[in-house]
């Protein structure tokens, strides 16, 4: 907690610095600078229209950019104290995206980046406690914000690890809400397709893989178990069952790409073995299961 | 002081909370993986499966005329072979309609045991006992197996898994001998006829 104090108090006083050098005469500005350094950031605020207004050039000023950047962050920092409705944020973030665009010369690009990076890390925040079935519709907007905002501060930002873990997050929060909902037929194509996405960039994910492959089963096995009606026609039987079996033919290449990664996991042994009764496949089903039990037999000799 | 201490209960909740959410994304990568260890060709797969199978046995009892003096009273559907399929398809079609009949569930597991019923489905691939329960079962019984194939199997319905789909064949001709009318749309879709 020090040093993020210190490196505050050393943006400050920075900032409090260039303000001296950088003014052009504009009086609003200066009363804009005065209430920013005494810490009055409400009043800092309302003065930023108040300078656009009377004096229109400072809207293509880097620099004017930069304190309302520094003003916004500290109402959503100490004001807002860090809330997920805090508009200052966004007035933040848009602040510091036009100061970076007019600094040609780069004179606030450090402090600028350094204002969004902990805007991003505290969009990041946000975006984990609102991960749940309920919220889950702000939560990515909350992690698009953070992709948008690491682009810009950090080159070698690894892009890639946080999409990964966010498709799997997002999945997992799809498949809860479908067994909330059972009709809601939509959410287990999205969590599909989040899965989907996680392979597009790894496709030798283990996790994408292994609930892929379960969840294409269970869809089987529900197809039947929850769409077949009892009394069904027979067209409607062989239809259904259709259905069913490209479920199950879906879900083998997943599980078995699992198996080749981690032939002793028992689960995921377990899991073809199921696939394979699903497709009353006897003989396969048979091989797989009998790994199995050999593996439960190894793994509780080794306890 | 007051505002000191509602800063620090404020930070608490919002340190539960986190933790809270923490544990909830914890909760959902475990339930992940144990829904994996005790999927299994488990329960879920396994009454698919016989679900699948009841649903044609329904079919096939609307489906079949019986001769007009086994069209009154209860609709009875032996089961032989297997309780867990007893007990799903009997809670399943209990009272369910057959024309004006009512359908009953019985469950046998001796050949020498099994009562006159309507229908009486095998779950039994040995031939011998296919055989011995065909000798003994009265003429109003359509007898339903799954055998390699209906001829041997000597029973009026047979399931069969063709590339993994569940099909099934008729004895048209051993059926009409004994009376029985069957839906064209029965044969239409069975897999074969004899």
């Amino acid at each position: 907690m020090i040093w993020i104090r210190k490196i505050w108090y050393l943006l400050f006083v920075s900032v409090i610095t260039l303000s001296i050098s950088a003014q052009d005469y504009c009086p609003e500005k200066r009363l804009l600078l005065e209430k920013y350094q005494s810490g009055d950031y409400i009043r800092a605020k309302a003065y930023i229209d108040t300078v656009i207004m009377r004096c229109p050039d400072q809207k293509e000023n880097a620099y004017f950019w930069h304190i309302s950047a520094f003003i916004n962050f500290n109402i959503f920092q100490k004001i807002d104290q860090k809330s997920p409705l805090s508009k200052a944020r966004g007035e933040a973030v848009s602040s510091v995206l036009k100061s970076m665009e007019l600094d040609k010369d780069k004179q606030y690009l450090e402090h600028n980046k350094q204002i969004l990076n902990v805007l991003a890390n505290g969009y990041y925040n946000h975006y984990v406690s609102y991960l749940d079935t309920i919220n889950y519709k702000k939560s990515i907007e909350y992690y698009q914000e953070f992709i948008a905002l690491k682009k810009l501060t950090d080159q070698s930002f690894d892009i890639y690890q946080y999409e990964i873990q966010h498709c799997i997050m997002l999945a997992q929060i799809y498949k809860q809400l479908y067994h909330n909902d059972e009709n809601a037929i939509h959410f287990i194509e999205k969590a599909i397709s989040s899965y989907e996405c996680v392979l597009s960039i790894d496709e030798n994910n283990y996790s994408a893989n292994k609930n892929l492959g379960i969840l294409y089963h269970n869809l089987g096995v529900e197809t039947i178990m929850k769409e077949l009606p009892v009394d069904a026609d027979l067209e409607v039987v062989i239809v259904m069952e259709e259905k069913a079996v490209n479920y199950f033919t879906k879900s083998l290449p997943y599980l078995k790409k699992v198996y080749k990664m981690e032939p002793t996991d028992e689960a995921i042994v377990h899991g073809i073995a199921a696939v394979y009764y699903s497709l009353n496949d006897t003989e396969q089903h048979i091989k797989y299961y009998n790994i199995y039990r050999d593996l439960k037999n190894a793994n509780s000799n080794n306890d | 002081m007051v505002f000191d201490l509602f800063v620090t209960f404020v930070k608490r909740r919002m340190l539960l909370k986190y933790l809270a959410k923490i544990t909830l994304i914890i909760h959902f990568l475990l339930s992940v993986n144990l829904s994996v260890a005790q999927s299994p060709i488990s329960k879920d797969a396994q009454a698919a499966r016989i679900k699948m199978k009841g649903v044609y046995i329904y079919q096939f009892a609307r489906r079949v005329y019986w001769p007009e003096k086994y069209t009154k009273g209860d609709f009875n559907i032996g089961i032989f072979g297997n309780k867990d399929i007893f007990d799903q398809l009997s809670s399943a079609y209990t009272d369910k309609l057959v024309g004006s009949q009512a359908i009953k569930f019985k469950y046998f597991d001796n050949p020498k045991d099994i009562e006159d019923c309507h229908l009486l489905y095998v779950i039994n691939e040995n031939k011998d006992v296919i055989s011995a329960i065909n000798q003994s079962i009265a003429k109003q019984t359509i007898l339903v197996s799954e055998a390699n194939d209906l001829v041997s199997s000597g029973s009026m319905f047979n399931f069969i898994y063709v590339q993994s789909r569940l099909k099934y064949q008729i004895n048209t001709t051993k059926a009409e001998k004994s009376g029985f009318k069957i839906d064209q749309t029965l044969t239409k879709l069975a897999y074969s006829t004899i």
